[in-house]
């Protein structure tokens, strides 16, 4: 009898019906942008992935993302705001990134991280970056011929170039909470910006033309002083920053030879940090990789060994002039995103102690020395510049 | 029936682990931070001397268990001890089954009542409880064989994001070494005393003191990686940022990109030790209550009544951390190390007369 009842309560225990949630009455948020209003306010605005459209997709004409925004003083409020207008439940388990717009950066990051750490829907892992130029909730409106929903687009345009460009890096969320928690190093952040019309790109009509209204780019890296945003590098000096960070392992080096252009592709692209604790600690960098010829359009010929020689000084110098446009971005700004301040710490930490604060008083003094190494191992397909072997004939 | 050796090593494996999540974790990087991974070392190495005091014991009268050794040992004393274990017990399954019961409320079922996350538990207990020492320790092996699956998906998952930069400075800092290992060893090794609510011969017992000894070495090395992965991986800044580092740990495992996003299935890793914990816990007092007072079927209502008001225990989670990590431990020692000791002491004494 016992086990009669047993079995019957059983039943309807481990039925797993309990407040369940079925697919359709979530509202699956694939992107978040956390913009400042001019009240002070944060606006949060989610991209749902509005899975019943996105099903009809053949249907022409129809968006499969929705927007939705809210305002409010905390994170938490502003995504009250939004369950106010959106009919289904927010859920932010499969949220691929987040976009903080520059005013939320510069004001600083400490009141947004908590939100998304104590949250056990969130994963952490989601890609963490910044609107330059724009608002966040504007990048993530732009709509693109490539990929279904937009946040896609931008998490795998930061995952292709961390792996191929050296301008850009890849941020996860849990990386930039790890950096901002660590002791001598600080943060930095990959940037998006919009070219074109937003208005106009984040409407279908712009994904029925050849070149869309509005396309989403990457752009340089923010640089951080603790949580605050202080600066953007350029170009170059990003490309430094992320030799120096171990952050990438192939780019481009576009090299002069004369008036014509040579490109060498850097692959296998390795840095050692080495310290050296006197009384002014001293860092070492070793850089080196393996390259091959991409592109010559110069006059010289690649089967003499001097040549080879010669393109490789010239890959290395061009090499060490990224590293130390990196290095003089973080010292200009004071702030050691590289972490040498971490490696003292880690290695001798009471000789970090000896510095009231690293990145004003240690790092602007830090000597760094740079050894750079580029070992041109292929040419590619071709034995000779075309230029070269049209001056044979 | 004879319980396998296999099935009491599968108890040791799991028992260890049991205060692992929540407990021993906790402890560890409150005290030693960056160092923690150090701990469970030196915890296992002054445990070992321990474990041997519970196996001597384990070993002394074969057909008793230890409420009837501590009757046959102090005769009217015996039963005073036994109620003062019992109540231990039953206090530590409170807290094992409140720690779980908040775990699963948490990060699983945030929208279900914890009441009725605690009845599904409860039910289970009662039921295993219900069939006896064979089918309790069945129910350990077979967990056990699923938790080793876990713990090598685990760790191969997490392997090559190891980075050594976390655990340095290497011995740096205020750290409390003796408290952090002791918090460890009440944790980790006295746990291990509720092996002593069965008699030996109840045991296959070909070789048991050596398989036993191989277990905890075993375990030992697996706690010691989960700290080390833990610590190397997150650094100390992040371990101490979470509520369960052990679970969070876990969003990161990544194996070829089959296992990714899996932390949900593979944090039943935690939840089993614990739940087999509570169960352990639940067959001790069950045990004793009718030893010590005959109960049979009122055993079933008490149990309810335990498990049932751990809920009440503590008023909030940061109450009860606090509690669990600094006062608690001493309470364990007095009661599974200090009894046993007694225990200890008065065998010799014994055994000097005889």
């Amino acid at each position: 009898m016992n086990k009669k009842i047993l079995i019957i309560l059983i039943v309807f225990l481990m039925t797993g019906c309990w407040n369940y949630q079925e697919l359709n009455s979530l509202a699956i948020t694939t992107a978040m942008a956390i913009d400042l209003t001019d009240e002070g306010e944060y606006e949060v605005s989610l991209l749902i992935a509005n899975s019943r459209k996105a099903q009809t997709s053949s249907q022409e004409n129809e968006s499969q993302t929705v927007i939705y925004s809210g305002k409010g003083n905390t994170i938490t409020q502003a995504l009250k705001e939004i369950d106010l207008i959106n009919p289904r439940q927010s859920y932010i388990g499969h949220v691929s990134i987040v976009i903080i717009c520059e005013d939320v950066a510069e004001k600083g990051m400490k009141e947004i991280l908590d939100f998304l750490v104590r949250n056990s829907e969130s994963t952490k892992r989601f890609q963490f970056a910044l609107a330059r130029d724009a608002k966040a909730k504007d990048i993530i409106k732009v709509l693109t011929p490539l990929e279904t929903f937009p946040a896609q687009n931008i998490s795998d345009n930061i995952k292709v170039s961390h792996e191929s460009q050296a301008t850009s890096t890849s941020v996860r969320y849990s990386e930039f909470v790890y950096t901002l928690l660590e002791k001598g190093i600080n943060p930095i952040l990959p940037s998006v910006m919009i070219l074109g019309d937003e208005k106009d790109g984040s409407k279908d009509k712009s994904l029925q033309q050849t070149i869309p209204d509005a396309i989403i780019k990457l752009g340089t890296l923010g640089i951080f002083k603790e949580d605050k945003l202080v600066a953007y590098a350029s170009k170059n000096a990003s490309k430094g920053i992320n030799i120096i960070r171990d952050a990438i392992e192939e780019m481009n080096i576009y090299l002069k030879c004369g008036k014509n252009n040579l490109t060498v592709k850097i692959l296998q692209l390795k840095t050692n940090t080495k310290l050296k604790l006197d009384d002014i600690p001293s860092i070492e960098l070793s850089i080196s990789s393996m390259g091959t010829i991409f592109e010559d359009n110069c006059k010289h010929d690649l089967n003499d060994e001097k040549t080879i020689k010669k393109i490789e000084k010239l890959a290395e110098a061009e090499l060490k002039k990224l590293v130390k446009e990196g290095i003089e971005t973080a010292k200009d700004n004071k702030t050691d995103i590289f972490g040498f301040g971490n490696l003292i710490y880690k290695n001798n930490p009471d000789f970090y102690k000896k510095y009231n604060n690293w990145d004003n008083d240690g790092f602007t003094d830090l000597k760094i020395n740079i050894k750079t190494n580029v070992d041109l191992k292929f040419k590619g397909s071709a034995k000779q510049s075309i230029k070269e072997a049209m001056d044979e004939d | 029936m004879k319980i396998k050796t296999l099935e009491v090593c599968s108890f040791i494996f799991i028992v260890m682990q049991t205060c692992l999540f929540g407990y021993a974790l906790n402890g560890c990087f409150r005290y030693t931070g960056v160092n923690s991974w150090i701990i469970p070392i030196i915890g296992s190495l002054i445990g070992f001397i321990l474990l041997l005091l519970y196996l001597y014991i384990f070993n002394y009268k074969k057909d008793l268990n230890i409420n009837e050794l501590n009757i046959h040992l102090f005769k009217k004393y015996g039963k005073i001890l036994n109620s003062f274990l019992m109540i231990f017990i039953s206090f530590l399954a409170m807290t094992l089954f409140w720690n779980l019961t908040n775990f699963v409320s948490s990060q699983y079922l945030y929208n279900t009542p914890q009441l009725f996350v605690e009845l599904l538990f409860i039910g289970t207990i009662i039921y295993i409880i219900h069939n006896g020492i064979n089918a309790l320790f069945r129910t350990s092996l077979i967990l056990a064989y699923i938790l080793l699956f876990v713990s090598i998906l685990n760790h191969t998952g997490l392997l090559q994001q190891i980075d050594i930069k976390n655990i340095m400075p290497f011995f740096n800092g205020e750290f409390d070494i003796i408290r952090s290992s002791f918090t460890y060893i009440v944790f980790i090794i006295c746990p291990i005393f509720m092996l002593l609510i069965i008699p030996k011969n109840k045991i296959d017992s070909k070789d048991l003191n050596k398989k036993i000894i191989i277990t905890y070495i075993v375990t030992s090395i697996i706690i010691f990686t989960i700290i080390f992965l833990i610590i190397s991986i997150f650094g100390i800044n992040l371990v101490n940022l979470y509520q369960y580092p052990g679970y969070h740990i876990l969003k990161r495992v990544f194996v070829g990109g089959i296992t990714e996003r899996m932390e949900k299935a593979l944090a039943i890793y935690w939840v089993l030790t614990l739940f087999m914990g509570v169960i352990f816990c639940i067959y001790y007092v069950f045990k004793s209550l009718k030893d010590n007072f005959n109960f049979k079927k009122k055993s079933y209502v008490l149990i309810f009544i335990i498990l049932y008001c751990s809920q009440y225990l503590f008023k909030n989670s940061t109450i009860a951390k606090y509690w669990i990590e600094t006062s608690f431990p001493y309470i364990i020692g007095i009661f599974l190390i200090g009894i046993p000791l007694i225990i200890f002491i008065k065998i010799k004494k014994t055994k000097l007369i005889t």
